[in-house]
């Protein structure tokens, strides 16, 4: 058996591993350390393991990961998710379906502060989704806008997803953050206007709701500056290298604890919780880290990957092509697999492939550039229909909801995510621009 | 349906309650044992917190990405039983969803065996890296802190870990079988 073919072997493995209820991170562990054996030897794998787990594990840069989660989560148990939802119902409410907006307007902002999209789904369906029902909105418009809502969490930085993207490929973390937020109010901006379309087209979808006075929203919009400021002290700060990544998120998940504590009245048993599930959501993603530290080692020996690329750039199609085709991958397996472990399961093979296309970009700009398209296919496969993880969480979430009906109000928010990354695909500067990568 | 479980819905959505009494020991311990890697995590934050500070005070603290890394390796090992405990680790369950409730306990039960393969694997690995650090006397560069104390943790923690793997295995066969009744899903949290 050629080397290629023990790469090509291990993927087939893996992929037929998970499908049979394998944790992800046993299968590539496996696939990796296997693939790894037969081209190197026993010995060689061995004598890796020995201080790989450790070094991933009690690794400084990584340490971002745990530290945004628990940002996120002192958050909400700060109560910042109803302030904001508040706080953008004093000035979206009355608009055409102003709820939802107000929603959108809410999980934007608590994606700047939350890195997961199923956490701000989660976290905004308590305070939103209740308040939605109340008023008689449609039950396909308010599980739809929940569910498209979630994954403000992952565009908006800080992401866990860019995180990992950014140490995989060697880039630089604030880069990609700052690279991800205009992409990010695009969305949000598209997801408005989603909500208003529907309600015009879909009459009695839902009820409208008194303007709030200035006085109203001033009151409102002064319970969450605090999340603005800590958004722009550890984005900003991590971009123009006042601190590191890590140090960052230190800060970040210090200055939540303190807002939440003094604001928001969060005491040791919520302090308990929102440990445990941060490092419980940890333990998951670095498993997941470990298996494709390995599983890319054993593929990097096997040289399928380069191999493969070679093989691509020789078929003579175009560079966009290609493209497309490796962002419906993502947009496929996203239907069915966890964000993370699809990222890290595919990065492998991916960016040797995409480092091979002639875009006229540098190898910084490409890789920034194909960073933020991957954030945005992952986060569509949240979303759409059959499989979406945020479908079925929002669903779990609002019990009597037949599923159909989330579906039906998810379609259009899908709709202009396909337009986005046509957007981002066409001009690669709505990503570059504003990090000024080159 | 995919289980909403696959991925970190579980923590949110509120996992079911523990049944066995095995159950209930077992977590009782790896939540103690998580406890201390989130103490862990907050002191990495506020080692963190203490370097920014000072350094804009012009006295940056030497050596504490050494400190914050080694408590940061703390958490993720301390985490590992109660993360798999749980049932957090991503499972893909879109092509067994078919299946009958049972024969998706059997492959569970396999799996696990092989997941705690893999786990005593990575386990006896770290046992040896950590004697081969402790006989080198490998140290920090700043702090001369010795490599081996965050093996020996991760060792304990992992030592837990394989436990967990395998009374998940037989809890799933126990499934299989009849013998106990499968955990209920978690409840709606609105509505």
């Amino acid at each position: 058996m050629s080397r290629f073919d023990i790469g090509l072997w291990m993927f087939v493995a893996a992929l037929v591993a998970i499908g049979l209820r394998m944790p992800v991170a046993v299968a590539m562990l496996l696939a990796g350390g296997v693939g790894y054996a037969a081209i190197n030897g026993v010995n060689p794998l061995l004598n890796t393991l020995k201080s790989l787990t450790f070094s991933k594990f009690a690794n400084y840069t990584l340490l971002v990961i745990p530290l945004f989660l628990l940002m996120g989560e002192f958050a909400t148990k700060g109560g910042m998710n109803s302030a904001l939802f508040r706080a953008a119902r004093a000035w979206f409410g009355h608009w055409r379906g102003g709820l939802a907006t107000a929603t959108i307007g809410g999980c934007a902002a608590f994606g700047a502060i939350c890195g997961s999209s199923l956490a701000t789904a989660a976290t905004m369906s308590q305070v939103a989704g209740p308040e939605m029902r109340k008023l008689g909105y449609s039950p396909a418009l308010y599980t739809g806008t929940l569910a498209a809502g979630g994954t403000l969490g992952i565009l908006i930085p800080p992401s866990v997803i860019l995180v990992i993207y950014a140490v995989f490929t060697e880039q630089s973390i604030g880069a990609l953050f700052i690279a991800a937020v205009i992409p990010g109010i695009i969305a949000m901006i598209q997801y408005m206007i989603v909500i208003n379309l529907y309600v015009r087209f879909v009459p009695g979808a839902a009820a409208r709701i008194e303007k709030a006075s200035w006085r109203e929203r001033v009151d409102a919009t002064k319970q969450v500056w605090p999340v603005l400021l800590v958004f722009g002290l550890v984005v900003l700060g991590i971009y123009r290298g006042w601190f590191s990544a890590t140090e960052g998120a230190g800060v970040g998940a210090f200055a939540t604890m303190v807002l939440a504590i003094w604001l928001g009245g969060m005491r040791w048993k919520d302090m308990r919780e929102s440990l445990l599930s941060t490092g419980e959501t940890t333990a998951m993603m670095f498993l997941i880290m470990l298996g494709a530290e390995l599983f890319s080692a054993g593929l990097a020996s096997s040289q399928m990957p380069t191999e493969l690329a070679r093989r691509v750039a020789e078929l003579d199609a175009s560079p966009v092509t290609i493209m497309l085709v490796i962002l419906a991958v993502y947009f496929f397996l996203g239907c069915f697999m966890e964000s993370l472990a699809m990222v890290l399961l595919t990065l492998p093979v991916f960016i040797p492939l995409v480092l091979a296309l002639d875009f006229g970009l540098t190898k910084d700009a490409l890789l920034v550039w194909f960073g933020i398209l991957v954030l945005i296919s992952v986060e569509v496969g949240m979303i759409s229909p059959p499989f979406g993880l945020n479908l079925f969480l929002i669903n779990a979430m609002a019990k009597d909801v037949p599923m159909r009906e989330t579906y039906k109000g998810v379609i259009g928010f899908c709709a202009m995510d396909a337009v986005r990354i046509a957007l981002i695909v066409l001009f690669p500067a709505l990503a570059l621009w504003l990090p000024g990568v080159r | 349906m995919p289980d909403p479980r696959a991925g970190s819905a579980t923590a949110l959505t509120g996992a079911s309650p523990p049944s066995s009494p095995a159950r209930r020991f077992l977590t009782r311990v790896s939540e103690r044992v998580a406890l201390i890697g989130g103490i862990a995590l907050l002191g990495a934050m506020l080692t963190m917190i203490a370097t920014v500070v000072g350094a804009a005070f012009g006295k940056p603290l030497l050596g504490d990405s050494e400190i914050v890394e080694l408590l940061g390796g703390v958490t993720v090992f301390t985490f590992l039983p109660y993360c798999h405990l749980r049932g957090s680790n991503v499972i893909v369950d879109f092509f067994t969803q078919r299946l009958p409730a049972r024969a998706c306990d059997w492959l569970d039960a396999a799996m696990n065996l092989v997941f705690g393969g893999v786990a005593v694997v990575l386990a006896w690995r770290l046992i040896e890296g950590g004697i081969t650090a402790y006989e080198r006397d490998k140290r920090s560069m700043f702090l001369q802190l010795p490599d081996w104390w965050g093996y020996s943790i991760g060792a304990i923690a992992m030592l837990l870990w394989i436990v967990v793997c395998l009374f998940i295995a037989w809890e799933r066969l126990q499934q299989a079988r009849g013998r106990i009744e499968r955990r209920p899903p978690g409840t709606g949290a609105f509505g």
